[in-house]
């Protein structure tokens, strides 16, 4: 069983008398440790078919299976305790909460989790060195570079170690040299074992991934595998034990 | 982190936007606070007054001999033959548990005389307290103050022929004429009045009284329990409540209070109507950032514990701030009012002061954020 099944996601946005088909049947397996590009045209629905697998909006057929777990299935709540526990976002925007700080941002997922302070602070402290920002921990969002901000936005993605990074477009609004080292640290990721799903229009970035998928009119037209990364067994002890929290949850 | 400290954190962001929205519903529980407190001393004020204006209750001894008609009212015992009611029963009156309700004890004693060849009444009285309970009394003349001064009710010098200054004899006593009373539309015009000692004198009567009339403050005092402790202290005394005088001024203290909550429920209508509004385009700005929440993996719970957190928060300070404006103004509004003091500042009002600005202000939020916590998160991440 792969990590992330995708079966049969359709998804019709109805407006008015207008009805938009953003994805039409698509199905796809990913791997335990794959990276995926994701690319195509604008409004070839690169976007709609990655909140659907991050749990952020219900396909109108079709199923997602994470980890064995059919998310769509699982009652409000629990989609909601998934995506923290599973998945990390990174937008275009970076969207981040203008009114707090680089550090309160990035624990933002850690707040309903009632996770002791102390230990909030030494996760955080870990992941922001990691990213290049401990420095700048006390600084609001507006005070950052774009680059910075979309680090914060990356740190915040790891801070609950998810086992799926989700990103859409997270280069779309920074420089180029700014986006290489993005692309670098999402690299990094994937070699430390996180399976990332990342729509970008850059073909350059496909060297990055161990995957590339081409979207057109909401369905997937080119699947280009280049290799299946092995995952050490250090990191498949980790994810057991991830796995036990969230089963005893 | 929790997830309390993000609510904190946008209203210490949006500083402008919480002030106002405190000094709203602050304004709105001090508009409250203030009008309880004048109203409560308004009908303080007013019922002491009202009640210093006549009797409220009145004592006469147990008797079946009813040949006195009084003020619509049978009082017994015009020509007693044992008196049950004395001087001692004054004492007794001002001792009870509710005494310091006990605003004016009138001791009366009535007696029919022959007086130039008619029969009238004579009424002993203690002409302070007489006056003092019936402000409504004018005279001309002057006030009696001798033992042997004579007030006469209005008919009764007009059928005696009476003026100030004339002498009179009643049981072989010598009086003079002091005022005349100036039509008072009660049995009094048809009274002649002389000090209650000179009458138990001139009818030898001793210490006896006919009727005593007490004039009970009360605000807030229960009068029956008044009535049933002079009881119990006078027990061959038949002790009566002024029904209708009580519930004449009960009806002026219900209107007052009865203005004073309208007026209190359209300003809190008001300023919760204010926060739904704040809130609900609150929201729309915030959609965003609850779509972010969401994202991350907060529950729609935990949306709303921020949102609700923030108007609790707004609410308390609120409930603070309004208190305060709500005392001061009522201080500041005395001298309009023509009050001395400001009644009820008590714990009471600061709780219901809390407790109307919290329900108010977390009332008003909780469609709103119940609004916001539904969103789809991905629609939220959209308007950007
Ligand atoms: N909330 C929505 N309501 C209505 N139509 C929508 C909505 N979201 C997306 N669509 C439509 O669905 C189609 C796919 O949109 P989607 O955002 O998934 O495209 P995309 O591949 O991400 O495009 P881009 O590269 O420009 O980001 C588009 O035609 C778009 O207009
Ligand atoms: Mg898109």
């Amino acid at each position: 069983m792969s990590l992330i099944e995708i079966e049969n996601l359709s998804k019709v946005y109805t407006i008015g008398d207008t009805s938009t088909h953003a994805l039409r049947a698509v199905s796809l397996q990913i791997d335990d440790g794959e990276f995926v590009t994701v690319m195509g045209p604008s409004g070839s629905g690169k976007s709609t078919f990655l909140t659907i697998v991050g749990g952020l909006s219900a396909p109108m057929s079709g199923r997602v299976v994470i980890d064995e777990i059919d998310i769509y299935s699982l009652r409000r709540d629990g989609l909601s305790d998934l995506r923290r526990e599973y998945i990390g976002f990174v937008f275009q925007s970076f969207n981040l909460v203008p009114y707090l700080n680089v550090l309160e941002n990035v624990l933002l997922p850690l707040a309903p989790t009632g996770m002791q302070a102390k230990k909030q602070t030494a996760v955080a402290g870990d992941i922001l060195t990691e990213v290049g920002l401990y420095e700048k921990a006390k600084h609001l969002p507006g005070e950052l570079s774009g680059g910075e901000q979309q680090r914060v936005a990356i740190a915040r993605a790891l801070i609950n170690d998810p086992l799926i990074i989700l990103a859409d477009e997270p280069t779309g609004n920074l420089d180029t040299a700014t986006s290489e080292s993005i692309m670098q640290l999402f690299k990094l990721l994937n070699e430390r074992g996180k399976t990332i799903l990342m729509v970008t229009h850059n073909p350059g970035y496909r060297s990055y991934s161990t995957r590339a998928i081409d979207f057109r009119d909401g369905t997937i037209v080119g699947d280009d595998m280049k290799y299946i990364p092995q995952m050490s067994a250090d990191y498949r002890e980790g994810r057991e034990f991830q796995q036990n929290i969230w089963t005893h949850d | 982190m929790r997830v309390y400290h993000i609510g904190l954190k946008n209203l210490k962001r949006r500083r402008v936007r919480t002030a106002l929205t405190i000094l709203g519903l602050a304004l709105a529980v001090a508009i409250e606070v203030a009008l309880t407190g004048i109203t409560k001393s308004l009908e303080y004020d007013f019922s002491r007054k009202l009640d210093e204006y006549g009797a409220n209750i009145l004592i006469l001894p147990k008797s079946d001999d009813l040949s006195l008609d009084y003020g619509g009212l049978s009082v017994a015992g015009v020509t007693f033959g044992s008196e049950k009611l004395g001087m001692s029963d004054l004492a007794k009156i001002k001792a009870i548990k509710n005494s310091e309700n006990i605003a004016t004890v009138v001791p009366q004693l009535f007696h029919a005389a022959d007086v130039n060849g008619r029969n009238v009444i004579v009424s002993g009285v203690d002409f302070n307290s007489e006056f003092r309970l019936k402000r409504w009394w004018r005279s001309s003349g002057s006030r009696p103050d001798e033992p042997d001064d004579i007030l006469a009710g209005s008919a009764a010098a007009q059928a005696l022929n009476l003026k100030p200054g004339d002498d009179l004899e009643i049981a072989k006593h010598h009086f003079r004429v002091a005022g005349i009373l100036t039509e008072t539309g009660s049995q009094d015009d048809k009274l002649i009045f002389i000090s209650l000692p000179a009458a138990q004198k001139v009818f030898d009567k001793g210490e006896a009284l006919s009727m005593i009339e007490v004039s009970a403050l009360c605000y807030n005092c229960p009068i029956d329990s008044i009535v049933a402790q002079i009881g119990e202290k006078l027990p061959n005394a038949q002790v009566m409540a002024l029904r209708q005088t009580i519930e004449t001024k009960m009806d002026v203290m219900h209107r007052i209070r009865h203005f004073s909550i309208i007026l209190s429920v359209a300003v809190v209508l008001f300023a919760a109507l204010m926060i739904f509004v704040n809130m609900m385009s609150s929201i729309t700005e915030r959609e965003k950032e609850i779509g972010i929440f969401r994202a991350v993996g907060f529950k729609r719970k935990h949306v709303l514990a921020v949102l609700l957190f923030e108007s609790l928060i707004v609410s308390l300070s609120a409930g603070i701030v309004g208190y305060l404006f709500g005392i001061s103004g009522a201080y500041l509004a005395r001298p309009l009012m023509g009050l001395h003091g400001i009644q009820g500042f008590g714990i009471d009002t600061i709780l219901t002061a809390f407790a109307l600005s919290i329900f108010v202000g977390v009332s008003a939020a909780i469609y709103p954020a119940y609004k916001a916590a539904r969103l789809e998160p991905t629609v939220a991440l959209r308007s950007l």
